[in-house]
């Protein structure tokens, strides 16, 4: 059992930064801080020097990043990168200045987000593909090989080729899917959903549902172990790591295991926490 | 924070009403943690060195 001593503090190490309005992303470029911000700025910080750009005329609603840049979407209807050092770049402009409510990076620079109910995706060589769905879409997620789109979206979860006029394959699960994250081995794609909940799929021929209901909030912030290995969700009073699945052998032993809390002095009463499995 | 191998605990911010984190995000190394809050305070966490 774990005992209940207090916990360690880093609080010495920690350098405060003051952003000045509520921070919607904060991203590395290397060694300098990119804070993106609700009232349309991005503050660079590095090392205790900091300077900021005027990058939305409205409010930034989500932001991205890769090793360079720092991708931003606001209800100005602009999609703008933005480096360590240079000045803003436009990416994309929706004339009717429609909200652009989610971005998402590629490993190999291509990027893709949303106005409205239309998806668009740039590919690395600057060709923009849309796509009209039937609901607004909600989280985007490239795959991590290959120029294929996620799109949480109403009672499923759309994976969309952009390159091709093919259909997109569309993984249905009744509710409403928000945020959509993508296993780093590429066979899992896992959304949070409305009603406090995961869902994911096993990719294939014929794709599996994996369950994850219980959560007392919405698990609105996911994210992978650097080993693929397990994935980390909020929504509860723990953070709730769930297994997932070795590359090689003992993968569906490991899968059926239960999830993990990581907060081991406020573990919720007996059946309360999430349950299920991934 | 938790260190996934022994489930410790780190405590890198208190919890303040009405600032609650918003945005984090670790640097390339893994040393350095940034976050951000709603009130607009953020801060940037360099892991010590053993």
């Amino acid at each position: 059992m774990n005992t209940t001593t207090a916990p360690v503090s880093l609080r010495e190490h920690v350098v405060p930064v003051e952003a000045g309005a509520h921070v919607v992303g904060a991203h590395w470029l290397g060694s300098t801080l990119a804070l993106a911000l609700a009232d349309g700025r991005v503050l660079r910080w590095t090392d205790s020097v900091s300077d900021q750009v005027e990058a939305h005329a409205g409010g930034i609603l989500c932001a991205c990043g890769d090793a360079e840049r720092l991708m931003t979407g606001g209800d100005d209807g602009r999609v703008v990168a933005l480096t360590a050092d240079g000045g803003p770049a436009e990416l994309a402009r929706d004339e009717k200045r429609r909200w652009i409510d989610a971005v998402t990076l590629s490993p190999s620079g291509s990027l893709a987000w949303n106005t409205g109910r239309t998806v668009h995706a740039r590919d690395d060589k600057g060709r923009v593909t849309s796509l009209d769905l039937a609901s607004t879409p909600q989280g985007l997620v490239f795959a991590p090989k290959g120029y294929r789109l996620a799109i949480g979206q109403m009672n499923g979860v759309s994976l969309w080729y952009p390159a091709t006029q093919t259909k997109p394959e569309f993984l249905d699960w009744k509710g409403s899917h928000l945020d959509v994250v993508w296993s780093p081995d590429g066979r899992f794609v896992v959304s949070s959903m409305q009603e406090n909940a995961l869902h994911g799929w096993r990719l294939g021929e014929k794709p599996s549902h994996m369950r994850m209901t219980g959560y007392p909030a919405k698990p609105r912030s996911l994210s992978w172990s650097h080993d693929g290995l397990w994935l980390a969700s909020s929504g509860a009073d723990a953070a709730i790591v769930l297994p997932g699945r070795r590359p090689t052998g003992q993968g569906a032993a490991r899968m059926r295991r239960p999830p993990r809390q990581g907060h081991p002095r406020r573990l919720p009463p007996q059946g309360a926490g999430p349950r299920g499995r991934l | 924070m938790i260190r996934l191998t022994d489930a410790s605990e780190l405590l890198v911010r208190p919890a303040l009403r009405g600032s609650g984190i918003t945005a984090f995000a670790w640097d390339k190394g893994g040393k350095r943690l940034a976050f951000g809050t709603e009130d607009g305070a953020a801060g940037v966490l360099t892991l010590p060195t053993a």
